[in-house]
């Protein structure tokens, strides 16, 4: 599936157990930490991400 | 070239932009997870280690260091404001520091704790740079029977120095020598422990075991965790320690920086160690030692400074021996491995560049950590209300992207998630990792080093003996296991002749 759909899914839901917060909060804090790390990791230092079924 | 000239050239790389920048970086990475509680240096580096891929090694190396040193100086500030140690070297700083601050003097406190970390930090960098020569010119004179000696000393002294139970750490120790050893044999060539998975023929990497041992454990424990950090409310008219703070201080302040120095070039030695040490010392030869407990500022200043000053000494053994003392050391030999440069007496002739580079680095971020560290008070405080969630997430993140990305293999993925379960279990049951992690980087050592001395000798085990320092410190392992093991068997022995009576 990829890094961003998994990574997405993974911080929705992590976030999820670890704290009480509306699911609006919690899907945008996870599509913000998804984002961020993308272009952190494979953007800025050039990690290796699986590209998955987005193709990047 | 003398040491003069040598630290002149360390100076003239590691003031290039871009060292400096990761020095900056490290320092102030360093500071943050020293103010969080619950993630302390070895799991920040084990998660940073990815980061270090496509950096320079020099670069790295800085910015992992100036982690490992700006932890020692962040930990006081939740040890101080919140009763929190951020990280394990700054427990003893809460029993005076935190009441200093609730008797309204906060500021005298992070203040000294500040300037003695600066003092005994340059200290502990001076004695690196005046040692660091003298002793490789002895270091190049090891043989294999002598390293394996130092490697076992360096063992021992891990498991009879930790905090808890010996046995345990004995176990742990055991579990990472065995982990070590999965993968093709070095010299036969034949697989061990692969169990037919042919990911496993490589052996297991330090960065998946290290990021599952102290990376998620830090998030599954948090998660459990339910009361917020409740912050001191107090107002810090001057961080600027008074005269008789610093008359009372002074001693202290250069006890704590000999003692933590001595104490982080031993194999095993830790900053915990050392604050631990120094606070016993300053109160056992105080005049008023009922004051230790209730706002000494002795009781902040000579462990703070005891704490800094080993991670300065620490990097001697690791560069100039190639053996590192504590888990924080062991990633950053792992990280030296993954740039592959092998930390050694050799080191110093290799690469002059990084070594130097390293140690002068370490003389900027102390006067960037000082510079740094008082104003931004405030914000370090504001730091700790910061959602955990958030932080949390980020941190499974970047254990999934740093074991990923070593061989960009899902299997690291695998094994990270693993020992991140295991090492749960571990804190769960009361076993500590940092003997495991170190007999695991330490393992091919100690196996190459022993397998070598035999093909000398013949398979005969007297070449450790006839060989005065590798008998002398095979000895004293020897003699240290037997006192860390001795009172079980007393115990039992006592236990067993009450049931027969």
């Amino acid at each position: 599936m990829g890094y961003l759909i998994t990574t997405f899914g993974l911080m929705a839901f992590s976030l999820g157990i670890m704290g009480r917060s509306k699911v609006w909060v919690r899907g945008v804090s996870a599509l913000m930490i998804t984002l961020v790390s993308y272009v952190v990791f494979y953007i800025l230092l050039g990690v290796i991400l699986p590209k998955g079924i987005l193709g990047f | 070239m003398d040491v003069f000239h040598s630290l002149v050239y360390g100076f003239s790389v590691g003031l290039q932009p871009i060292n400096l920048l990761f020095c900056f970086l490290g320092a102030l990475l360093g500071t943050l997870i020293g103010v969080l509680p619950g993630i302390g240096p070895v799991g920040a580096i084990a998660i940073l280690l990815p980061a270090t891929y496509h950096m320079s090694p020099t670069a790295a190396i800085i910015m992992l260091a100036g982690i490992y040193y700006g932890a020692m100086y962040g930990g006081s500030t939740t040890s101080i404001l919140v009763n929190i140690p951020g990280e394990a070297a700054s427990v003893v700083t809460c029993l005076d520091g935190y009441q200093m601050a609730r008797q309204g003097r906060a500021g005298p406190a992070l203040g000294i704790a500040a300037f003695g970390s600066f003092i005994a930090g340059t200290l502990g960098v001076v004695g690196v740079t005046l040692l660091a020569g003298p002793l490789a010119k002895v270091a190049l004179r090891f043989g294999s029977p002598e390293y394996f000696g130092l490697c076992l000393l360096g063992l021992t002294l891990v498991t009879y120095l930790s905090t808890g139970s010996v046995i345990k750490a004995i176990i742990m120790g055991a579990f990472g020598l065995i982990l070590s050893s999965i993968g093709l044999d070095s010299i036969q060539g034949t697989p061990r422990l692969t169990f037919n998975v042919m990911q496993l023929w490589d052996g297991i990497d330090l960065v998946p075991v290290a990021m599952g041992l102290f990376g998620i454990p830090e998030v599954l424990e948090n998660i459990e965790r339910t009361e917020p950090a409740e912050i001191l409310k107090t107002r810090m008219k001057s961080f600027f320690p008074t005269v008789v703070d610093w008359v009372q201080s002074t001693w202290p302040i250069l006890r704590g920086s000999v003692l933590g120095f001595f104490l982080g070039i031993l194999p095993g030695g830790h900053p915990a160690t050392a604050s631990f040490l120094s606070y016993a010392v300053e109160k056992r030869i105080s005049k008023e030692p009922e004051r230790f407990g209730k706002g000494a500022i002795e009781g902040v200043a000579g462990p703070e400074s005891a704490n800094n000053s080993a991670t300065a000494g620490g990097f001697i053994p690791l560069f100039i021996l190639g053996i590192p003392s504590n888990a924080v050391l062991a990633l950053i030999f792992g990280a030296l491995m993954i740039h592959g440069m092998r930390p050694g007496p050799n080191l110093l002739n290799e690469y002059p560049d990084l070594f130097w580079g390293v140690i002068s680095s370490m003389y900027i971020g102390n006067v960037m950590l000082l510079i740094l560290n008082l104003p931004l008070i405030p914000m370090w405080v504001q730091v700790l209300k910061v959602p955990q969630r958030i932080l949390f997430s980020l941190i499974i993140v970047f254990c999934i992207i740093g074991s990923y990305s070593l061989k960009n293999s899902s299997f690291d993925v695998l094994v990270m998630m693993i020992f991140g379960l295991l090492g749960y279990l571990f804190r769960k049951f009361e076993y500590e990792p940092a003997p495991l992690i170190l007999a695991f980087v330490l393992g091919p050592m100690v196996e190459t080093n022993l397998r070598q001395s035999l093909l000398l000798s013949r398979g005969s085990f007297l070449i450790f003996f006839t060989r005065p320092l590798s008998a002398v410190f095979i000895s004293i392992s020897i003699i240290l296991l037997i006192i860390a093991i001795l009172p079980y068997f007393m115990k039992a022995r006592k236990m067993y002749e009450t049931s027969t009576v």
